[in-house]
């Protein structure tokens, strides 16, 4: 065989079951449980935790290209009270006011702790951190993965890297642990625990994305951040907020890197085709002037459908070879490689970059779908914790945010976990979870998981809000969407995996699935335009702030898979 | 999109597991039967250059797949060692720059 032909895979269909007890379990070694794992050991370094990763802790996630900037922070001059008023306009007043603040009191904490640790942060002559936008830190960030690893390894942290989690265990009502895949053994993990954090980040994947074929992982969120997060939440009752809060990111065109570095870091303007900047026409008398994120995506796709597209960044003003050109390359090799890529060929080339849309995900740290938790990053599921991505109700918190989160989850877990015993976990549920993870290797023809893949993100796409009907919704759409994702669900009896790695594909796409149908009840039932392009209901075109100054929740009955709905009020506690 | 070139490749010496098939975020690197590293399937690529900066002899350039760029496009190699990361961007005319950025700071605690 050639090099670099592979054979078919030859897979054993190992059936081992490996037992591990700890005291508190994380789900996921990204940006929030690093933190949160070093934090608990920190606190008490005789406790007894363990990450379980499906990736290597070392560049896993959201983080693993590195960041160029750390987007929150309170500078001199700015408080958490600040903060709050910032992400409460941003967000238009639905959010959880406890859940920002208690965030926001902890972020220069945490940035200072990661500095520590080895990240390597810009000052000004005055000692501060030099800043990049208003709220946002200038780092050199590309080894930040890595250095949280590090510092998780340095407090003496058990890792279980190769590990995808499938499922929470719960008895009693209680969350005791969770089982996980080894994706390169495919041995079945199965974890005891006196608390578990979840943090295994958001969801990608749910919508077709913009390029296809060799192009179709060039996406702004973690590819391999697949919802499953959500999905251990979900199937187990646990109750969800905002998840018709979807995250669309304006980005870079075909590379979809975030425009933070072109626009705060390089002054970029944006322009459309025919060179005019257009913000500040808008600006004038738009209703969502103050909500600069979706101002700036909404404002691109309006340019886009009055014929003014494309619409670009604009970077002229840095010419070629000058000292401010190489800053900026330096910034997105720190986060962006494959934009600056772009910027070297001919895209480039002409001083300004495409901007566009991306296709939807969900994103608790940018948008605020995610687990319904409390100050304390308690679910509505006794023993079990949220922070970063997978937790609701905070947008805008990104990695120092998430770090937050971390740090109070591992908090709230120690101290819960006192007088916790967790009873043995019963062989059925084992024998079952077996059953459900390895059956797919088991049967030779069938749906492929790519197939399945592809045919969620069509169906979302088409009815659920995607790029091809620029994001907008409707009753009859959505209502064909609801339609369709039980029955696609219900072919998990016919998903074939040839090897390890597509055996991880295989229950992905099912968490994906689970995540899509409360996705699509969610957009159902808010019956208003409140967040444009994340949430813009034709048949429902204005915001309504009388009826819905509300949360959307959720909980899936376990036995019967339905979805039911629970409106909260916005501090978090009233159920309406 | 990731080309490993197998005339600079050593397959990691003899390390069963390879340096770029321990840190891909998506699993994809797996290896032949003759311990080659091998992208499986190459469209799963995320381009987080991971795999690019922990290969010790730099075997692994990332380019934009020909979708995105038709042109003989840029492509990028790089290389983490130390507290530094190495950079050199090929442009398009296929002129080379080079950068070192700082990446660790010293006097971690
Ligand atoms: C491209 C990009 C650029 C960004 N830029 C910035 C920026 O400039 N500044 C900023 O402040 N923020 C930025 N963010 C946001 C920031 O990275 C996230 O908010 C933060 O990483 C969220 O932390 P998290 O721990 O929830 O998720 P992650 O850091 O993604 O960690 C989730 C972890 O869970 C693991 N996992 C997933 N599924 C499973 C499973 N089934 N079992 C076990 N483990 C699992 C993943 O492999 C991963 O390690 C950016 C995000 C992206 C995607
Ligand atoms: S660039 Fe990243 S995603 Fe692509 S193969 Fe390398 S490590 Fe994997
Ligand atoms: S890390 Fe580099 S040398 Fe090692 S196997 Fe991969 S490509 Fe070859």
């Amino acid at each position: 065989m050639k090099v670099g032909q592979l054979a078919p895979e030859r897979y054993r269909m190992t059936t081992k079951v490996v037992n591990i007890d700890t005291d508190i379990l994380i789900i996921g070694g990204g940006a929030a449980g690093c933190y949160a794992a070093v934090e608990a050991k920190t606190l008490e370094p005789g406790v007894r935790c363990l990450i379980m990763e499906k990736a290597h802790i070392d560049r896993s996630g959201c983080l693993a290209m590195g960041l160029n900037s750390i987007n929150a922070y309170l500078h001199p001059g700015q408080d958490p009270g600040s903060y709050l008023n910032y992400v409460k306009k941003e967000f238009m007043d639905v959010l959880r006011e406890d859940l920002v603040l208690s965030i926001a009191e902890g972020l220069n904490d945490v940035v200072r702790k990661v500095e520590k640790w080895g990240l390597p942060i810009e000052k000004t002559n005055d000692g501060n951190y030099k800043p990049r936008g208003k709220r946002g830190v200038r780092v050199h960030g590309e080894r930040l993965k890595p250095i949280l690893a590090e510092a998780v390894r340095r407090s003496k942290v058990n890792v279980l890297n190769r590990v995808a989690a499938t499922n929470l265990i719960v008895s009693d009502g209680r969350v005791t642990g969770a089982f996980g895949l080894g994706v390169r053994d495919g041995q079945l993990y199965v974890v005891k625990a006196r608390g578990v954090i979840v943090a295994a980040g958001g969801a990608s994947g749910l919508y077709r994305p913009a390029n296809s074929g060799n192009g179709r992982h060039l996406i702004w969120y973690c590819p391999w951040n697949v919802g499953t997060g959500y999905a251990l939440g979900i199937r187990a009752g646990a109750e969800m907020t905002s998840f018709e809060n979807r995250f669309v990111a304006l980005r870079v065109k075909d590379v979809q890197a975030p425009t933070g570095t072109l626009a705060l870091g390089a002054g970029a303007k944006q322009i459309n085709a025919r060179g005019e900047p257009y913000l500040d026409k808008y600006y004038a008398d738009h209703p969502i002037r103050n909500s600069s994120t979706y101002f700036r995506l909404l404002t691109t796709m309006l340019e886009n459908a009055a014929g003014r597209g494309p619409c670009y960044l604009d970077l002229s003003h840095l010419g070629r070879g000058t000292k401010e050109e190489r800053q900026f390359k330096e910034d997105l090799l720190h986060m962006s490689p494959t934009a600056a890529l772009l910027w070297a060929g001919r895209k480039g080339s002409g001083g300004r970059l495409e901007i566009s849309g991306s296709e939807p995900y969900i994103v608790g740290g940018h948008g605020e779908a995610g687990y319904w938790i409390d100050v304390r990053r308690r679910t509505s599921l006794p023993g079990l914790y949220a922070a970063g991505d997978v937790a609701g109700g905070a947008p805008k918190k990104y990695a120092s945010g998430s770090w937050v989160e971390g740090r109070i989850a591992a908090r709230t877990a120690l101290e819960e976990m006192g007088s916790v015993e967790t009873p043995d976990i019963d062989a059925d549920i084992v024998e079952r979870e077996k059953e459900r993870v390895t059956a797919p290797l088991k049967r030779d023809t069938g749906i492929r998981p790519q197939d399945m893949e592809e045919r969620l993100q069509k169906l979302m796409d088409e009815y659920a809000g995607g790029l091809s009907t620029r994001y907008e919704l409707n009753e009859e759409r959505l209502l064909i969407a609801r339609d369709l994702l039980p029955g696609l669900r219900s072919h998990a009896d016919l998903l074939t995996a040839g090897g390890y790695h597509e055996l991880v594909s295989a229950l992905e796409v099912l968490d994906r699935i689970d995540v899509a149908r409360v996705v699509v009840e969610h957009l159902l039932y808010r019956k208003e335009t409140r967040w444009p392009c994340s949430q813009s209901r034709l048949d429902y075109p204005e915001r309504d702030d009388d009826r819905w100054l509300r949360f959307v929740n959720s909980m899936m009955d376990t036995k019967t898979g339905a979805i039911k709905i629970i409106e909260r009020g916005l501090n978090g506690n009233d159920r309406l | 999109m990731v080309t490993i070139d197998y005339n600079v490749c050593n397959r990691c010496g003899d390390a069963k597991e390879k340096r770029c098939e321990r840190i891909c975020p998506g699993d994809l690197i797996t290896q032949d039967e003759g311990g080659w590293p091998v992208v499986r399937p190459l469209e799963d690529c995320w381009a987080c250059t991971s795999c690019v900066k922990d290969c010790p002899v730099a075997a692994i350039s990332l380019r934009l797949p020909f979708q995105i760029e038709q042109d003989a496009g840029a492509s990028l190699k790089a290389s983490a060692r130390g507290d530094k990361t190495f950079w050199t961007i090929t442009d398009r005319k296929g002129e080379k720059e080079e950068f070192t950025l700082e990446a660790v700071r010293k006097n971690v605690s």
